[in-house]
């Protein structure tokens, strides 16, 4: 960074005042909190991609319940808004205020119609009994889920730590913090399944747990995994649905900013990490979308 | 402030695109029944999809004109999802003795086998 050269008096947080290293530390840290989105959504997918390995019959069999257009109209519908946005960065970009309003509300219209779709789905699901879980007995299922989201926000943080130390060009901690992230990363799958067993058998001893102790992938059959599929379907889209409502908030921030004309070719930094934001929010439904409704 | 001023135009391509990707993975996909790539359609419909998140990234995110560090922000979760991933599906099928069933193997088959053992 150039910039750094600029300022060279004052005290240590001088640097933080000139607005070119405003702009891009803002920026990068949005992507570090993307980064660690991905890992998010990332751990959720390995999840899915287990049980659907282990109940294939009964996840193509659940799967169809799904309505593919429905699916298919939201991944238009998020693609667009993400179009808009992408402008919305331009308009801000170059001080037009009265594009980037326009652009954002509808936006925040498009994310509300996304969530209008979806909650018809969900509704839908329910007056069928697909609920995320029905009996007592499902949550079991759940362990090892819980030990993965241990290790994620484990690596999660470690990978934070690794980012900060490369920002502030301290590479040997960045190597330490790399190297503890990839042995996490590394070891867990190994993990997983004893640490599940040792969590079941220690609440075991404090509670009755069902007849399956056993944290067992295996189920009882098909409605225990039918049940896991939609564990997992409402757990991801729920998840994405957040996002997507915080996503609506930044825009709609973006746009009482713009209200006030605060954009200008000098200052555009919270249109265009709020449009990072937003972006994500349709890139993880560009991989949720033909995973839930289209594969059986 | 220097920075570059994107093409309006191009948004418009890549908007084009990933409608048309979505319809083609949709056709592609043996529920719509066009096209059945069998066993493959997990890998077709996953490689559309990163083709998909590529376009959004590199063009809606701007990647393209980022710096080195950013996209060193960005390589490095998607590695360590590859490696976990990668040990995931490696251990998994070796897992038949806890709680996974074999491939193929039916999934009451198992079940009645360890309920003998229990008892």
């Amino acid at each position: 960074m150039s910039s750094h050269a600029a300022v060279t008096s004052g005290p240590p947080e001088a640097h933080h005042w000139d607005p070119q290293t405003a702009y891009s530390g803002a920026k990068l840290g949005m992507w570090l909190f993307l980064a660690t989105e991905i890992l998010l959504f990332g751990v959720l997918f390995t999840c899915f991609a287990l049980y659907r390995w282990a109940f294939p019959a009964e996840f193509h069999e659940a799967s169809g319940h799904l309505k593919i257009s429905a699916g298919a109209i939201n991944t238009a519908v998020l693609i667009f808004s993400s179009y808009l946005v992408a402008l919305g960065v331009g308009a801000a970009q170059r001080g037009d205020n009265e594009k980037v309003k326009k652009m954002t509300l509808i936006s925040v219209v498009c994310g509300l119609l996304f969530l209008v779709i979806k909650s018809y789905e969900y509704f839908g699901k329910f007056s069928e009994g697909l609920f995320p879980a029905t009996h007592g007995a499902d949550w079991v299922l759940y362990f090892p889920a819980l030990v993965l989201g241990v290790f994620l926000l484990i690596a999660a943080a470690l990978t934070a730590f690794a980012f900060a130390a490369f920002h502030y060009h301290e590479y040997s901690k960045f190597y330490k913090y790399l190297g503890g992230a990839i042995v996490v990363m590394v070891l867990f799958p190994f993990l997983v399944s004893p640490l599940a067993d040792l969590l079941s058998s220690i609440i075991g001893s404090v509670a009755t747990l069902p007849e399956h102790t056993h944290y067992a992938w295996r189920g009882d059959g098909l409605t225990q995994s039918y049940k896991m599929y939609f564990g997992l379907y409402y757990a991801m889209t729920g998840l994405h649905a957040l996002h997507v409502i915080l996503g609506m908030g930044i825009l709609f921030w973006v746009y009482l900013l713009a209200r006030r004309n605060r954009f200008s070719s000098e200052y555009f930094t919270p249109m265009e990490i709020g449009g990072l934001y937003w972006h994500l929010v349709d890139l993880i439904w560009i991989y949720l979308f033909p995973l839930l409704y289209l594969i059986d | 402030m220097a920075h570059d001023t994107h093409d309006d135009g191009i948004y418009l391509k890549i908007l084009v695109a990933l409608g048309v990707l979505t319809v083609i993975t949709v056709l592609a996909s043996s529920k719509a029944g066009f096209a059945d790539f069998g066993t493959w359609s997990l890998a077709v419909a996953m490689i559309i999809a990163s083709v998909k998140a590529g376009l959004v990234a590199v063009h809606f995110m701007h990647l393209k004109t980022e710096r080195l560090d950013t996209w060193i922000y960005v390589i490095f979760p998607v590695v360590l999802l590859v490696l976990m991933m990668a040990g995931v599906f490696i251990d998994n099928p070796f897992r038949t003795g806890t709680g996974q069933p074999d491939p193929g193997v039916e999934v009451a088959a198992v079940e009645k086998h360890d309920n003998h053992g229990h008892h």
